[in-house]
């Protein structure tokens, strides 16, 4: 039963992020796409999360979300200084 | 199924929904600023909501305390990115005029058309002509650029020659950096009517400022 629940529950994250992924795509604008990344970052986290509740093993794989939320972060923050560009 | 495991699943449904509803309000919204708030939903709700339900399904241990750590990471940063990447969509798209001064640009680009046309032209410094300057340009619109530099508005003299008036930015763009001028989304109504006199902008009869402004931005943006 709890498994199928957190198979659902993965599903569904799954298929949030798959659009975003195709809509990031279809953007055309720079910062539309950024705006995409930042929120696929949480959606991955998250998705780590229940591929580790479903396999029983969420120990192991709430570390592996942690460190990705800040090397998400880094990469979005390095991402938006790189084309945000420096003040005049 | 214990009264835990159902909280548990609530508040993961609840999260899921929240994130449902930021993926179309990203998808959906019009203006980019609506589409950051529309992520901001899924950052904080949505994520505070679906890690509580997993640490209310873990029980009291370690592993929870780790989930609330991962929350407190997300809400920590995501804010400083969302933050940047504002900066940088003003940067950029120069919304309302906070990146850019309306009048007296310190901006490069509108400077070398001017400049180079002030040399043959001391013969004529008794009588200041700095209007048949832009009719031999090709451009369509040629009045809004050389007009707002000989006129810039906090300096304490205001009836002086032209060409003594550039001397004095030239000086100014040497020494101190110029004074930064209000944004003109902070005008009040009778500073934009005059900015866009300046420009040669046509206003019509009761217009209000909002007009104004788009009518200037629109302006703006064909050079």
């Amino acid at each position: 039963m709890t498994t199928y629940f957190w198979s659902c529950l993965l599903a569904g994250l799954l298929v949030i992020l798959i659009i975003m992924l195709i809509m990031m795509f279809r953007k055309k604008t720079l910062l539309d796409k950024l705006n995409y990344v930042f929120a696929m970052n949480t959606v991955i986290v998250l998705l780590i999360l229940a591929v580790g509740f479903k396999d029983g093993r969420e120990d192991m794989y709430i570390d592996i979300a942690l460190s990705y939320s800040i090397l998400g972060f880094v990469t979005s923050v390095i991402l938006a200084k790189y084309i945000g560009g420096r003040k005049r | 199924m214990t009264i835990q495991m159902i909280i548990a699943a609530f508040l993961i449904i609840a999260g899921f929904l929240m994130m449902a509803a930021s993926l179309t309000g990203i998808i959906r919204f019009p203006d980019f600023f609506t589409r950051l708030h529309a992520q901001g939903v899924g950052d904080t709700l949505g994520a505070f909501l679906i890690l509580a339900g997993m640490a209310v399904y873990i029980g009291a241990e370690l592993l929870s305390v780790k989930l609330l750590l991962i929350f407190a990471i997300i809400v920590l940063t995501n804010p400083i990115g969302t933050n940047l990447m504002i900066i940088a969509a003003i940067n950029r798209v120069d919304y309302q005029g906070y990146a850019t001064e309306l009048e007296g640009n310190t901006e490069p680009e509108p400077e070398p058309e001017p400049e180079p046309e002030p040399e043959p032209e001391p013969e004529p410094e008794p009588e200041p002509e700095p209007e048949p300057e832009p009719e031999p340009e090709p451009e369509p619109e040629p009045e809004p650029e050389p007009e707002p530099e000989p006129e810039p508005e906090p300096e304490p003299e205001p009836e002086t020659k032209p060409e003594t008036k550039r001397q004095q930015k030239k000086k100014n763009q040497s020494g101190k950096k110029p004074r930064r001028r209000k944004p003109s989304m902070k005008m009040k109504k009778s500073e934009l009517v005059e900015e866009a006199v300046k420009r040669g902008i046509e206003i019509p009869e009761g217009a209000t400022k909002k007009v104004i402004l788009d009518l200037i931005y629109s302006n703006k943006k064909q050079k």
